[in-house]
């Protein structure tokens, strides 16, 4: 499949601080992109470079084969990670400027902002000002906004941030409906279990820098060759400091354990028989994102509010 | 510059129009503000004319009874029905009482404010024209003005009567001098010179100081605003800060000319329909075409200029009251040039005024208001034009750049070395 945009040796720094250095991937047409990394680790300094917010430093981008300019914008619909609009301004009058910005305005816009709010249960507060909204109407709102002109490609930063349960299932549901429309939708977040569900491919960042990009079946199919998902009772502390053992984490529900090489998957299956370890689940092709993503980035604990310190300084 | 004409940059223009012309305090400004400046002129008036003081009693003394029953009939015939600031009462000195004498016997009274004070005039053979006042607020402007151009003519008429003169050569001496502005203009005609060339002058130094800081304040809490609501983002997804900014400053500076031209209406329609004019007499209102075709030139690139350092002074900070500091020096731009022009009301023609109304800023309140009360040369207009485009050209090189950085930054306050920085590196 053809490549919607393409992301190509984009670095940015503030001052000092190297915010992204170097990263590159690609987004398939039709995919759902999950940009994926913890608070601070470059995301929305990536995304906002895509969006030409911020000026990058060195790289490109392509949107279908070409670099990215206003008709890009003029196709996606932006939903930021600190979400804000005007609060004095008419919920209608909001929705149909966003609109008109993306260039598309007339009865065939109004229609369609109607069909949103009554879908959203807001059509009869359309005349209201916002500020007289709930936090979770106003996001609603924030998103109808998103989407009003029919982008192409819909980029959501941290789309779930904030929201209850409920609305999170509706906005769930909403990005599936746009994914099964043929849209490109790209979101960045820190849930592992949401990006999972969703996300057909992903790129990993940590400290600015790209640690794994690609389809997420084939990142799980590579990183499950080492990796054990094993569900147990009884004893498993001897595998600590093992020589085939690289690695040891409990994930709750299971324990995901990373040999040194692929033939060690064997001896581990024997050694656990050999101790007798109980094996409810001994899993050699299954590995979580969380997992990969732990993997990756080293169980590095260490909180990276640094870019985002940076570009608030 | 053609690009930046677009269908984003109009969405947003109109945004601004209807946000900020709709605004309950700009509607209130708009109609109140021509209100409150005919209510300040009838209350300058009403204070300066001394009407609503309490009615003060004053005695007037001399040694000579037909001063006395002159200046009293002088008086009555110049006292109008509707003033009754002052009452008279006249008392004869007798030729053994002395001034002195009189005065302490009456301290009293004045102690009590029973008698506000006594006017002393001693009529002599010396012809001296000496006016004593006792009172416990002897600097008294008022009382001087309503009697001293009566007393004078009594004392001319005693002077000459019986005298060897004619009757004309006695009104002759007894009128008082008229002093009569003429104003000498290019184009030949010289005409009197009414007051209303300082009203003109007074409304345009108000009308563009008072503009200049409203709409300022106005662009700078939008911008304030649109930071910490976050909205900014979302809007620089679909337009660029260029787009953004020039959509911000033409729709506010739209804003502008819509609340100056209510403003200013009733001075163009009395300015240049012949009927009001020959009604308002002395008040005669002239403003010419070319003059206010300056003053809106002036106004739109002097607004645009300030409305260009407000959004970047809005897009640094990103609290009302952070900001309300760091725009002191702009307030100061504005200020400055407004009490300059107060000068032109001592003397329309003062250095100060001639050199500042051709100078970055300042021109842009000065130059009008001195248009208002004198000629100026047309260099002087050439050179404040092209000082005025060329500061708001240069101020356009670094603010776009300022507002570009500067929206997008949250936290701590940054400091001028970094927003120097911003200039600088982008």
């Amino acid at each position: 499949m053809s490549n919607a945009l393409e992301v190509k040796n984009l670095s940015k720094s503030f001052g000092k601080l190297k915010a992204v250095q170097d990263v590159s991937f690609d987004i398939p047409e039709g995919a759902v992109f999950g940009l994926i990394g913890r608070n601070g680790a470059g995301k929305t300094t990536t995304i906002r470079m895509i969006m030409d917010i911020f000026p990058k430093d060195s790289g490109s981008i392509y949107f279908r084969g070409r670099a990215v300019a206003q008709d890009f914008r003029d196709k996606v619909g932006y939903l930021p990670e600190e979400r804000g609009l005007y609060k004095k301004m008419k919920i209608i009058d909001t929705i149909l400027f966003f609109a008109e910005l993306k260039g598309k305005k007339g009865p065939e816009v109004k229609q369609k902002a109607k069909e949103y709010l009554e879908k959203f249960d807001l059509w009869d507060r359309r005349n209201g000002k916002l500020e007289d909204l709930s936090k979770g109407n106003q996001q609603k709102v924030q998103f109808i906004c998103t989407i009003i002109h029919d982008p192409e490609f819909i980029i959501l930063d941290e789309p779930f941030s904030g929201l209850d349960p409920i609305n999170t299932n509706i906005l769930k549901d909403i990005i599936l409906d746009l994914r099964d429309k043929g849209k490109v939708i790209i979101f960045s977040t820190h849930l592992m279990d949401f990006a999972e569900k969703m996300c057909d491919n992903i790129a990993i960042i940590n400290h600015g820098k790209l640690l794994a990009n690609g389809k997420l079946s084939d990142l799980k199919s590579e990183y499950s060759k080492l990796n054990v998902s094993l569900v147990y009772e009884g004893d498993i502390s001897f595998l600590t400091n093992h020589p085939i053992v690289e690695k040891i984490e409990n994930f709750g529900r299971s324990t995901g354990i990373r040999v040194k090489e692929k033939h060690h998957i064997q001896e581990l299956f024997k050694l656990l028989a050999e101790h007798d370890v109980i094996i409810k689940k001994f899993d050699a092709n299954d590995i979580s994102l969380h997992e990969i993503f732990v993997n990756l980035t080293g169980g590095d604990e260490e909180t990276t509010e640094m870019v985002e310190e940076a570009t608030h300084a | 510059m053609r690009e930046l004409f677009n269908n984003r940059v109009i969405a947003v223009i109109k945004r601004e129009i209807k946000a900020q012309a709709t605004s309950k305090a700009f509607i209130f400004m708009t109609i109140f503000m021509p209100v409150l400046m005919i209510g300040l002129g009838a209350l300058q008036y009403f204070v300066l004319s001394g009407a609503g003081e309490k009615s003060a009693s004053v005695q007037i003394v001399s040694n000579n009874s037909t001063f006395l029953t002159l200046l009293e009939k002088e008086l009555n015939e110049k006292n109008d029905s509707t003033d009754v600031s002052y009452q008279f009462d006249f008392y004869q000195l007798t030729e053994d009482q002395d001034i002195k004498d009189y005065i302490s016997k009456k301290k009293e009274h004045i102690l009590d404010e029973s008698l506000d004070g006594i006017l002393h005039v001693n009529v002599s053979d010396s012809a001296t024209k000496v006016l004593s006042y006792y009172s416990k607020n002897p600097n008294n402007n008022n009382l001087n003005f309503k009697v001293r151009g009566p007393v004078n003519k009594v004392l001319v008429t005693m002077y000459f009567d019986g005298k060897d003169i004619s009757e004309e050569d006695l009104s002759f001496a007894r009128a008082r001098t008229h002093f009569t502005g003429f104003r000498i203009s290019e184009d030949e005609k010289i005409e009197e010179e009414g007051i209303g060339a300082g009203i003109v002058a007074g409304a345009f130094t108000f009308f563009l100081y008072l503009s200049l800081m409203l709409i300022g304040m106005q662009l700078l809490r939008v911008v304030i605003e649109e930071k910490t609501t976050r909205v900014v983002e979302v809007l620089l997804s679909s337009v660029s800060s260029k787009e953004l900014m020039t959509g911000k400053i033409i729709g506010t500076t739209a804003t502008g000319l819509i609340q100056m031209t209510v403003w200013t209406f009733p001075i163009i329609v009395a300015g240049m329909s012949g009927f009001i004019a020959s009604k308002l007499g002395h008040f005669e209102i002239s403003v010419s075409f070319g003059q206010m075709l300056y003053f809106f030139t002036n106004y739109i690139i002097g607004l645009t200029t300030y409305l260009g350092l407000f959004a970047a002074m809005g897009s640094i900070f990103d609290n009302d009251q952070d900001a309300q500091q760091g725009v002191m020096p702009l307030m100061m731009l504005i200020m400055i040039p407004f009490y300059i022009c107060f000068s032109l009301f001592r003397d329309p023609s003062n250095s100060i005024a001639e050199i500042s109304s051709m100078l970055p800023f300042l021109s842009i309140i000065v130059m009008p208001a001195r248009m208002a009360m004198i000629d100026i040369p047309a260099w002087q207009i050439l050179v404040a034009l092209v000082s005025n485009i060329g500061t708001l050209l240069f101020i356009f090189t670094f603010v776009g750049k300022v507002y570009r950085v500067g929206i997008l930054m949250t936290g701590k306050k940054p400091k001028w070395s970094e927003v120097y920085r911003w200039i600088k590196e982008s």
